[in-house]
């Protein structure tokens, strides 16, 4: 049973490993699934928001009269609309926020803080309107120098942002940029540093990139007269979002309601509010209902984005390959708000190797950039970037293969992570195996130009809160609700998991999604935790189902409970007169035998466990272009257990779609003077099916130990390993070490001639 | 900062049937008329609010403007003919590989499907200032705001700035530079037919256009000579990604080889200024070489002479010398490793 958390390790399933369609899928791919700007209502209005042309401002004034007065505008807020609120931190799950930040996010009050951040709002009888009214709101700026990099926001004479940020270390007088400063130590790294033959030290910077999803932000807001409010949106977290709006807008959280809608991804980037709380306020001005939806452009300027950052990296080895120091500063830009993924960058940099002697520096410094979100195993891939590029440069200096030099050094279970308690059982060292046993590794890459890169990534995972609720229909059917937004595919796995416990055919379960008055309270869809924790949630209501199930069996057959037998659907007894029933059978006997059943559990999961991943990728440099061609590309992961192979595979590739585009070519371009020039995908260039291998996938099941199916949590790691991959490919086609994202063509040949100049020279010398 | 607002702003769409029915209506409607051919570079600006014409002739009824055909001294081929077409077509694919191929790199599938070769020559530039709105100096203002010090000019030119650095974006336009089309503009009085590498200027002539057409002008016809058909053809085009972006430089080029000897040769690259540029000094000097490594070496250093780079765009330079002397010299394997 579930109670004893232990993993069913005879692992002998029907239904888990099998891959039926999505219960959701064909209402997706024939436009039939409602979508967060698919949702309408009689009377609705549509609104829009003013956002700040400027990185840095003062701003003086806000002048919305003319703008109020424009036939068609049924009402304009500002940011003196809002209340005031003290700080307040909540854990989403990838990540702590600050209610008082999200607020100042949501509408600038003094102070506007980057490009794109929101002044007023606007609601009009239709969107073209509301746009035209945007225009007649008049806003006094005195523009302030901005700090757009770490660089320069860590300089002692920088722009201050935000005036009334202060940290441990500088003390209460002191204004800064710098948030947090966390530091990691381990051993004495001048005593290790001192044990090592080879030393490699390296700067890296990677760019700010967006999560991408396709589908914009959105939210109708409709407030009634009792003060209640509804909210239908496309979130990664219903509950987060009534937790934010409540905040925000200081409306108790039992009378707001959040209604998912399906969500066109996510990434980490819908974890928050933005839009929410505007499309609320407007509507109990107005009285109706508001819809608010993003443009690409707002997407790109106002929301989402995780830091690009600074990250120096020292790292030693002796001669026969063991690593035995390590030290890292590494800064990372917040956006406009403290809170960037630093501390798990700090956490995973070298959280895969046993390292004796480290010191890690990380700090969280805002620039005048957005306020960054979490993004799919947030702040792991630029450290990865670093760490697994100079690992890369150390095996080789030891003439080890790359992926025995990290078998060499693996984290094991009970080694110590390098930051917290050690290791229960991880996967770490099956999934570089498999990589190691590949089909691509054995494969000979020929050809001018050509080089082959590893790299791993590590990622925590989370737990937390889940609720789930089995009924079990009058025909031997099923539905399941969960709190949990389907992001990756989890109906299919929440239905496969019910199957599985009860017996009855996966495609006779309907998985729901339910809102937030509709099932109890559930974290956000992210820190890969759904099929862990939600999918726990279910495998124990559905057992509350069948210990239900088994009492009316043995009400009907006189028995006990525990002589009732339950075996692949089937209800039987030792007595053999009496006929088996199965769960179709005995559904007809519900009302006779006391009523309907339904199963529940809640559940706050307390048994993550890490998730590991490595990846293999084949390039082809054009070094008279700077042009590099990914040929081939595999990825071994840790899923601990796959419910559904197709949606782990999916999340597999997908991260590393991610990771190559991260790589290679996705970057936000500030002016100087701090505005977005890439505001549209054009610009912004993720990568496209033309850009992308066939990503392999190897799923390798080192079963959770704590988790009664064995579910690690699959969302996310697969984007780390790719950036240092692709580099280090680059790095064994021509020699060249990129240390900075993207590697786009115009940086790469820069590289490739500097190295060339470089060589020339040194010819030059030493002929001279 | 423009703002995307994804809709279409209020204007009278006139959709003719005939060429000689365009004509009449760009002839009445002068500079208040946007004519509209596949719409990938007109809708941006439509619908961003930054261009506001009272007038959209749309193109897309006139069927005369369509197609390929095969003349006695060459190929004609319509304006309002698709990239796809132009692409797929078996006489241009035999005769005019370059063009082939350089239609076959441009965006998408989906954009050649409805992009036009019209449109591809005529397309205004990518400069994302320009685009935005921003009162720069081609947009009438006196200021270029991708060379400023904080400007941002990884894509602008480094050959023929004057003023303004933006560059033009075709991919078809040095291919035709090579095979010496000839592009045909009518009005509706005259018909005037001028060689594709002077359809295109740079700012030091005007500073608003890409090209000569004039108000009241369609361009109906572009036709390609059997001169170069079946030379040596080379295209190249270098983008960030393998689909949908501008080229950060493209090169063509045709030659004939006779004797080992480069005998008549014509390059061209794109988007190294604010129009396409052929190569004539280089031209000069491969004549009588070897199609060999170091004519090609010789040929990227000529081609290059001269180049200033921005801030952001020094690595042109290397890129077009790498580009022209693949062009000449053929794609052979480098000493690099």
């Amino acid at each position: 049973m579930a109670e004893d958390n232990q993993a069913d390790s005879s692992a002998s399933f029907r239904v888990i490993g099998t891959r039926p369609i999505r219960h959701d899928g064909i209402d997706k791919v024939t436009g039939r699934a409602k979508y967060g700007a698919d949702y309408s209502f009689p009377g609705m209005l549509h609104g829009k928001v003013l956002r700040s042309p400027h990185a840095h401002a003062r701003i003086k004034s806000i002048n919305t009269a003319k703008a109020a007065s424009l036939p068609g505008v049924a009402a304009v807020i500002t940011g003196a609309d809002l209340p005031t609120i003290a700080s307040r931190t909540e854990n989403l799950g990838e990540g702590v926020v600050n209610s008082r930040y999200i607020s100042l996010n949501v509408l600038a009050r003094d102070k506007v803080l980057y490009d794109g951040h929101a002044i007023a709002a606007v609601a009009a009888s239709n969107i073209h309107i509301a746009d035209e009214a945007l225009k007649l709101i008049e806003v006094d700026y005195e523009v302030l120098p901005s700090a757009m990099t770490v660089d320069a926001a860590m300089k002692p004479a920088a722009p201050i942002i935000l005036e009334e940020l202060r940290n441990k270390e500088e003390g209460p007088d002191k204004e800064t940029n710098v948030a947090n400063h966390i530091r990691f130590t381990r051993g004495e790294l001048a005593e290790g540093f001192a044990t090592a033959d080879f030393v490699v030290e390296q700067a890296f910077t990677t760019a700010m990139v967006h999560q991408g999803y396709i589908e914009p932000h959105n939210a109708v807001g409709i407030y009634s007269n009792n003060g209640f409010a509804t909210i239908y949106c496309s979130t990664q977290g219903t509950f987060a979002v009534r937790s934010l709006t409540s905040q925000v807008l200081q409306i108790p959280e039992g009378q707001i309601k959040v209604v998912p809608a399906e969500i066109g991804g996510g990434f980490g980037g819908k974890l928050g509010i933005y839009l929410e709380p505007l499309a609320v306020l407007l509507s109990k001005k107005t009285g109706r209902p508001v819809k608010m939806v993003m443009t690409r452009a707002e997407v790109l300027r106002a929301t989402g984005p995780t830091s690009g950052s600074k990250i120096r990296c020292k790292m030693g080895a002796t001669r026969d390959g063991k690593l035995v120091a390590a030290e890292i500063w590494m800064a990372y830009e917040a956006g406009a708000f403290p809170g960037s993924p630093v501390g798990a960058g700090a956490m995973t940099i070298i959280a895969s190797y046993q390292i004796p002697n480290f010191v890690i520096d990380a700090y969280d410094v805002i620039v005048n950039r957005p306020k960054t979100a979490a993004y799919r195993a947030p702040g792991a891939s630029n450290a990865a970037f670093a760490s697994e590029t100079v690992i890369d440069a150390l095996a080789g200096l030891c003439r080890i293969d790359p992926i025995d030099f990290r078998i060499m050094n693996a984290v094991r279970e009970g080694s110590a992570q390098s930051a917290g308690p050690p290791f229960k059982r991880i996967g770490y060292f099956e999934t570089l195996e498999a990589i190691k046993n590949s089909a691509h590794n054995k494969s000979k890459l020929e050809g001018l130009f050509r080089g082959r890169g590893v790299a791993s990534g590590f990622w925590f995972n989370a737990g937390l809160q889940s609720s789930a609720v089995v009924n079990l229909h009058v025909d031997g059917t099923a539905s399941v609700m969960t709190g949990s937004v389907d992001i990756g595919g989890s109906r299919a796995s929440m239905a496969i998991i019910t199957a599985e416990v009860l017996g009855i055919d996966v495609t006779t379960v309907r998985p729901l999604v339910g809102d937030t008055d509709s099932i109890g309270h559930t974290d956000v869809t992210g820190g890969s935790r759904t099929t862990l924790a939600s999918g726990q949630a279910v495998y124990e209501a559905a057992h509350d189902v069948l210990r239900q199930l088994k009492e009316r069996a043995a009400r009907l057959w006189e028995k006990k409970p525990d002589e009732i037998k339950f075996a692949d659907g089937v209800f039987s007894s030792a007595d053999e007169k009496i006929s088996p029933l199965s769960v179709k059978q005995l559904c007809r006997q519900l009302a006779k035998t006391g009523g309907p059943v339904t199963g529940k559990a809640t559940i706050n999961a307390r048994n993550a466990a890490p998730a590991f991943a490595c990846t293999m990728v084949d390039v082809e440099v054009d070094p008279d272009t700077g042009k590099v061609r990914v040929l081939r590309c595999t990825i071994a992961q840790d899923a601990g257990r796959a419910i559904h192979p197709s949606y782990v595979e999916g999340q597999m590739q997908g991260g590393t779609a991610q990771g190559i585009g991260w790589a290679l070519n996705e970057e936000y371009v500030y002016d100087r003077d701090g505005r977005l020039r890439n505001t549209g995908l054009l610009d912004y260039r993720m990568p496209t099916c033309l850009d992308l291998p066939l990503i392999e996938t190897v799923i390798v099941e080192v079963p959770n130990p704590a988790h009664p199916l064995g579910i690690r949590g699959v969302g996310e790691v697969s984007i780390v390993p790719p950036p240092a991959a692709v580099a280090n490919a680059i790095y064994n086609a021509i020699g060249v070490r990129m240390t900075e994202l993207p590697m786009s063509p115009p940086r790469l040949l820069k590289a490739i001639l500097k190295r060339r100049h470089a060589e020339a020279e040194m010819t030059n010398a030493a002929a001279d | 900062m423009a703002v995307i607002r994804d809709v279409m702003p209020s204007f009278d769409l006139l959709q003719p049937n005939s060429a000689d029915e365009a004509r009449n209506i760009l002839a009445q409607r002068g500079s208040d008329a946007w004519v509209l051919a596949g719409g990938l570079d007109s809708f941006d600006w439509l619908k961003d609010r930054i261009k506001r014409p009272k007038v959209v002739v749309d193109l897309s009824g006139v069927d005369e403007l369509r197609g390929i055909r095969v003349k006695s001294d060459g190929v004609e081929i319509g304006a309002m003919t698709t990239l796809t077409e132009v692409a797929q077509n078996p006489v241009i694919r035999e005769n005019y590989g370059v063009l082939a191929d350089a239609a076959s790199m441009v965006a998408s599938p989906q954009i050649r499907n409805q992009g036009t070769i019209g449109g591809n020559l005529s397309q205004d530039t990518r400069c994302w200032y320009y685009r935005a709105g921003w009162p720069c100096y081609r947009a009438g203002g006196n200021i270029c705001y991708a060379d400023t010090p904080e400007g941002r000019n990884r894509e602008h030119a480094i050959l023929g700035a004057d003023r303004c650095v933006a560059v033009n974006p075709s991919d078809t336009a040095p291919a035709f530079i090579v095979l010496d089309a000839k592009f045909v503009i009518r009005s509706r009085k005259d018909e005037r037919v001028i060689d594709a590498e002077d359809y295109f200027i740079g700012p030091d002539v005007d500073i608003t256009r890409l090209h000569v057409l004039q108000p009241g002008e369609l361009f109906t016809a572009v036709r390609i000579p059997f001169t170069w058909a079946s030379s040596r053809f080379y295209f190249e085009k270098i983008r960030d990604r393998n689909v949908w972006d501008f080229p950060l430089l493209n090169v063509a080029s045709a030659m004939f080889v006779s004797n080992g000897r480069i005998d008549r040769v014509r390059i061209a690259v794109n988007a190294a200024a604010a129009r396409p540029l052929r190569l004539k000094s280089v031209e000069r000097a491969v004549r009588g070489m070897p199609p060999d490594a170091a004519t090609g070496e010789m040929a990227g250093k000529r081609a290059v002479q001269g180049a200033v780079p921005l801030q952001f765009n020094a690595y042109k330079i290397p890129l077009m010398r790498n580009l022209v002397k693949r062009a000449i010299g053929g794609v052979e394997e480098a000493k690099w490793a």
